[in-house]
């Protein structure tokens, strides 16, 4: 991109590398579930995970487990990847210059020890869905949308929200740093999942749009991430990343 | 002809620019706060405290708000800690000019009245006092002066407004030629941080942290023997919520105002093109938010502006200038600094013309606090541990300065910050000086080269709320140390392990008061 085009300020906190990096997660994602259809990926299935029973399965080597664990990864890395620009860049500018590269690479690798800690849990979820749609007559994806609705309108949700907008307070040298690089990486890995959690029930109670439900969601939690913080509140403005979306229109306009 | 924005201390003997301020001011408190263009809803523009408002006095109780007076909107509309706070309150004093302008005409006054500023110079000590038709209770007449608000306790409590040369230092604003910087990078720039539209963030360019925050909590401060944690203890212009009201207030952002014209035309040094300085040139600054920055007509009617529709003080719109925009304090600072680091002083001028701006911005820690800082009503020591790998790369280009040919175009050296981050508070009405490397049990009166700056506390209140919209991020100040660091470095003192920093208050903190620095950290910069 020339610099005399000047990106409007939800683009500029994006890294190129990250966005690489993501998309070919997505590549990768997408070419895997054409080839092996009989893997089921991230959606609820039996055989993979029944009451959180991934681990159990991945650490008594079944081939099965270890490639759908092998997915989750690929899935968190894909959606997540592009918004880790922002937190990276204010972790390297308090990191000593020779520490930035060891300092980004702990928050990552914490980051990621989330994601895959909560996986289990969030594909247990459609099986409870599916017994809450039987219990209550509703369709599973009627009842992942309320959820997730409810959820994107919460004061609570907002208020964490604008906690990834905290610059972290990071000590500089020895096993401080170490320490504050991997908490911030939990942390915020924390708040990433409490966030988006509930909006990933859309995709897996609707096992036939998974992977363009997935793309989709993540760009819009991508773009409500670079949204400015606001007060939190109930709020009607639920679809995620609606604040942004009239700034990039000027823009491209 | 534009209308000219006059020097409040410079008023030819008979002016009437006071008087007819004054006059407006009468009328438009007249109005209701439920009236946009009435003196109350103006206030409230900038902040509004539903309460702290009733407890002063300001506002009865039974009236029903036209807007909530708790949300981000027409009102609790200022723009701090961010890029945006030069355009917003240029914006906003434009639209206040506008309606006080209509009531003076309507009575008769000039078409050509504008608002006055309060330029207090560091150069000259007269124009530090507080401009006198602002202080008397009474007018001669025996009625009461419109100018006039009892809620100004001044440094210490009593009233009396002092402000100090070092308190509102100009001069490191000319020495910065960028405007904003990128939220991943320091708040150094002139006009602040690239942000989103933001009432109150972390990113506050140099302007908006000296000298603006100081001369709010110096005229504003807290009544004497009272505690500055219960907010109507405080003067007016200590608070978002309140400064409005002051009529002090739109005096000092008029001089805030001007000294951003100051700066446009500011050169380092003679060879630099006229528009070294220059405003930003991005769509987002320029265009964006769009349809958020609101101001009120004298109709009563509202319309929204950008900042592009605001940089040209001269067009229709505004209609203004100022009666003095040059730069005062403006020296061959680069040069003088050459000097001192052992370039010859028949080369440095040449070099100083010559040195170009680095292709690429670099910041890099050099040092930092092992824990937060609190704050107390005693002074307060601090110290940043150095990173030997940093201070030794910074130490050889200072020394490499010195074997530059006359007339190469190597980039400038180093500049230096201590940055003081996640500053909260339980106060928005405090100040501190900030020394760096005092020698032990000095006076530090007596050490003014040892002095990196002022930590005004104005919005830390508002930026300290963990339930509010910047979560508790709390103010982040940046100090330019960059001549006490080539001090140490002349002397070697800059291998030592560690700097000390002394916090001293400059205003009454309270026992019970929580006033805490987050981290304490040393930068270099390059460009
Ligand atoms: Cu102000």
């Amino acid at each position: 991109m020339s610099p005399h085009v000047p990106l409007p300020t939800p683009l500029r906190q994006a890294s190129p590398v990250l966005l690489f990096a993501s998309l070919c997660c997505w590549l990768l994602l997408a070419a895997g579930s054409e080839g092996l259809p009989s893997v089921a990926l991230c959606s609820p299935s039996p055989t993979l995970v029944t009451a959180g029973a991934a681990f159990s399965t991945i650490y008594g080597l079944s081939a099965t487990a270890m490639l759908a664990a092998l997915f989750w990864i690929l899935m968190v890395a894909a959606m997540t990847a592009p918004q880790l620009a922002q937190p990276i860049s204010q972790l390297r500018l308090r990191s000593l210059v020779q520490r930035r590269g060891r300092s980004a690479g702990l928050f990552a690798a914490a980051y990621l020890l989330v994601w895959i800690a909560v996986g289990p849990i969030l594909l247990a979820v459609p099986n409870a869905m599916t017994v809450l749609a039987q219990a209550t007559a509703l369709p599973a994806f009627v009842i992942a949308v309320a959820i997730a609705v409810l959820w994107q309108a919460a004061p609570l949700r907002q208020g964490m929200l604008n906690r990834c907008h905290r610059v972290p307070n990071l000590s500089a040298f020895g096993a401080a740093a170490d320490r504050d690089c991997i908490r911030f990486g939990l942390t915020h890995g924390l708040l990433c999942t409490a966030i988006c959690a509930p909006a990933m029930l859309l995709p897996l109670t609707a096992p036939a749009f998974h992977l363009p439900l997935m793309f989709a969601l993540s760009v819009a939690l991508q773009l409500e991430r670079l949204a400015p913080p606001r007060p939190p509140r109930w709020t009607w403005r639920i679809l995620p990343g609606q604040a942004v979306v009239p700034v990039l229109f000027r823009w491209i306009r | 002809m534009a209308r000219v924005r006059k020097d409040v201390w410079q008023l030819p003997a008979g002016d009437k620019t006071l008087f007819w301020y004054g006059e407006a001011i009468r009328e438009l408190q007249t109005r209701s706060i439920t009236d946009i263009t009435s003196w109350w809803s103006l206030a409230a523009m900038h902040g509004i405290d539903r309460q702290l408002w009733i407890d002063l006095g300001y506002l009865d109780a039974s009236v029903t708000l036209p807007f909530d007076p708790d949300a981000l909107g027409f009102w609790n509309q200022c723009q701090h800690g961010s890029w945006y706070f030069l355009p917003w309150h240029r914006a906003y004093l434009a639209a206040f000019e506008a309606i006080l302008l209509d009531v003076i005409v309507k009575k008769g006054g000039p078409a050509d009245w504008a608002l006055p500023y309060w330029n207090y110079d560091p150069t000259k000590p007269d124009t530090l006092k507080f401009p006198t038709a602002f202080a008397p209770e009474l007018l001669d007449d025996g009625s009461k002066n419109p100018l006039w608000v009892k809620e100004r306790y001044g440094r210490r409590g009593n009233g009396v407004i002092s402000i100090r040369a070092s308190d509102i230092p100009v001069s490191p604003l000319w020495q910065e030629p960028e405007f904003f910087n990128e939220p991943q990078d320091l708040p150094t720039s002139f006009g602040g941080t690239r942000t989103a539209f933001s009432h109150g963030g972390s990113g506050a360019g140099l302007l908006e942290q000296r000298p603006h925050g100081p001369v709010h909590v110096l005229v504003g401060g807290t009544k004497e023997g009272t505690d500055p944690d219960i907010a109507k203890n405080n003067g007016l212009m200590a608070m978002f919520e309140t400064a409005g009201i002051d009529p002090i207030f739109w005096l000092h952002h008029s001089n805030i105002d001007r000294l951003w014209e100051s700066w446009l035309t500011v050169r380092r040094h003679p060879s630099d093109p006229a528009d070294a300085y220059k405003n930003p040139t991005d769509t987002d600054w320029l265009n964006e938010p769009a349809g958020q920055f609101v101001m009120p007509r004298p109709d009563g009617t509202t319309f929204t502006t950008t900042a592009a529709k605001v940089l040209n003080t001269k067009a229709p719109e505004l209609n203004y200038e100022y009666q003095d925009i040059s730069v005062p304090g403006q020296q061959q600072v680069l040069a003088a600094r050459l000097g001192r680091l052992g370039v010859a002083p028949t080369d440095a001028n040449n070099l100083a013309g010559a040195m170009t701006m680095a292709a690429q911005k670099s910041t890099e820690l050099v040092g930092e606090s092992s824990a937060a800082i609190r704050l107390a009503a005693t002074p307060t020591d601090a110290r940043v541990q150095l990173d030997s790998a940093a201070t030794g790369k910074l130490s050889a280009k200072l020394s490499s300065i010195r074997s530059l040919a006359p007339a190469s175009a190597a980039p400038a050296p180093d500049r230096v910050y201590l940055v003081l981050e996640n500053v909260t508070s339980t106060t928005d009405a405090g100040m501190f000086d900030v020394y760096v490397n005092l020698p032990k049990d000095a006076n530090p009166a007596q050490h003014p080269e040892n002095h990196a700056g002022v930590l005004s506390l104005f919005g830390a209140r508002a930026a300290s709320q963990a339930g509010g919209p910047h979560a508790g991020a709390g103010l982040t100040q940046t100090l330019d140390i960059t001549d006490i660091v080539d001090a140490m470095h002349l002397s070697g003192q800059l291998n030592a392990q560690a700097v000390d920093v002394k916090f001293v208050p400059q205003t009454p903190i309270s026992a019970g008061s929580k006033i805490d620095v987050g981290r304490l950290r040393v930068y270099r910069q390059s460009r």
